[in-house]
């Protein structure tokens, strides 16, 4: 099969082939435990069972790291705040593309006095009446 | 409805950020505007990887060369039951003066024909390309204080449908087709057989997308909005529906409860998202999704 790289797009810093958050999840579990063990475990049972622990914490990390990724929080979140139901309703903005008048504040003016055009109509006709 | 579900409820004409069609150049709410190319793939089935390598570098430099900076290029892929339509050019190529042979030819047209009757038995792809363009035209600087602001006080929400002046509506017009001209000319000379899309096409790609169960279905027909009404008036007379652009294409309800998939209508959509990426892609990698095996992928 064909295979092409596109773009690389992780572009991970290893020290070893070992990830630098990885290598801090060793470490730190790897002391951890040694510290813990060290009253448990006799002497000579300590380093490598500290050592095997960092390694099995760091598997557990890695495969909660898979199940979960970081990347997917995004649209997690999105999906929370996204609602649940898009029903049909109907359209209540209908706003012409070009405006015709010099500005907005003018097209406003406009359909207020529209709205007004009755009444004055009204009193026009009530004028002319007497 | 319990006030719950009264706010996880929306409308959906109001969620689309469609705002009118002009020309095959579709207008955002936000002011921004997309334009789209249809694109017919070669088959590669019979290209060799050295041909595949080299249709693949052309389709990267379109990507390259053809989108503005800052503007997003995306990539629509269909893949749907043609119809009967679909066999129409078979039958149409059977010219020959020999009864056995056109009875042959009809035969196999009709069988093909009968194929597509079937479910997912005969499927046709096609694939889009929209880029936006333009820059958003919001009546307020849309930050976070704003948008909270708003959700409280709807009177203090970021005012969309910010319209244009004649010569603003010009210039747009002007560089919309000059961007889809430019994207169209990059493609045909990589040798993808682009077909710049109108109005019409802009319209039927959206109201498959937002109705795939109604799509089997004679597609409406596009009507640029024919009235329009104040702001004021749509908020405060409760019988006026406005016979916008995105009124017209949605049609089919959304249900959003479940977060790996997606209620559109009566039909079920699958969501896919690449959270894990892979360090190079591989030609083909995706045809396993666009088999037809599920119902309708996009």
């Amino acid at each position: 099969m064909l295979r092409m790289r596109v773009y690389r797009l992780s572009l991970p810093i290893t020290v070893m082939g070992i990830e630098v958050w990885a290598l801090a999840v060793i470490g730190g579990a790897t002391l951890m435990s040694l510290n813990l063990y060290s009253s448990v475990l006799p002497f000579f049972l300590t380093y490598p069972a500290a050592g095997a622990t960092g390694f099995g914490i760091l598997k557990v990390v890695t495969t909660i790291k898979r199940h979960f990724p970081g990347r997917a929080f995004n649209h997690l979140m999105t999906w929370i705040t996204s609602g649940d139901r898009y029903i049909l309703e109907r359209e209540t903005r209908c706003m012409p593309l070009i405006i015709t008048g010099s500005s907005q504040i003018e097209q406003r003016r406009t359909t207020k006095s529209a709205l007004q055009q009755p009444k004055v109509a009204l009193q026009q006709t009530l004028v002319q009446k007497e | 409805m319990s006030t719950l579900t009264a706010t996880r409820t929306r409308s959906l004409v109001e969620t689309l950020p469609y705002w009118e069609l002009h020309d095959g150049v579709m207008f955002m709410t936000d002011g921004r505007i997309e334009i789209g190319v249809e694109v017919k793939f070669p088959p590669a089935m019979f290209m060799t990887d050295g041909s595949l390598e080299l249709l693949f570098r052309q389709l990267k430099n379109v990507i390259r060369n053809a989108v503005p900076q800052g503007q997003r290029l995306r990539a629509v892929i269909e893949v749907a039951p043609p119809g009967v339509k679909a066999i129409e050019p078979y039958r149409r190529e059977i010219t020959t003066e020999h009864d056995l042979a056109a009875l042959l030819g009809e035969k196999r047209a009709e069988y093909y024909e009968n194929l597509t009757m079937q479910p997912n038995e005969v499927l046709e792809w096609r694939a889009f390309l929209t880029v936006t363009l333009g820059e958003k035209r919001l009546a307020a600087n849309p930050n976070l204080g704003s948008y909270m602001l708003g959700k409280v006080i709807p009177a203090m929400r970021t005012r969309t449908h910010v319209g244009f002046t004649q010569p603003e509506f010009d210039a747009i017009m002007n560089m919309a087709h000059d961007a889809r001209t430019r994207l169209t000319n990059f493609l045909a000379s990589a040798g993808f057989n682009p077909k710049a899309m109108d109005s019409q096409d802009v319209f039927a790609l959206c109201f498959r997308f937002f109705n795939p169960g109604l799509k089997q279905a004679r597609l409406p027909e596009y009507k640029p909005t024919w009235q329009y009404s104040p702001e004021e008036a749509g908020q405060k007379l409760k019988g006026l529906a406005p016979p916008s652009l995105r009124a017209q294409i949605a049609k089919s309800e959304v249900d959003n409860a479940k977060l790996h998939e997606m209620g559109l209508g009566w039909k079920r959509i699958r969501m896919m998202g690449l959270t894990m990426s892979p360090d190079e892609t591989q030609f083909g990698m995706i045809n396993s999704l666009l088999d037809g095996s599920g119902d309708f992928i996009w």
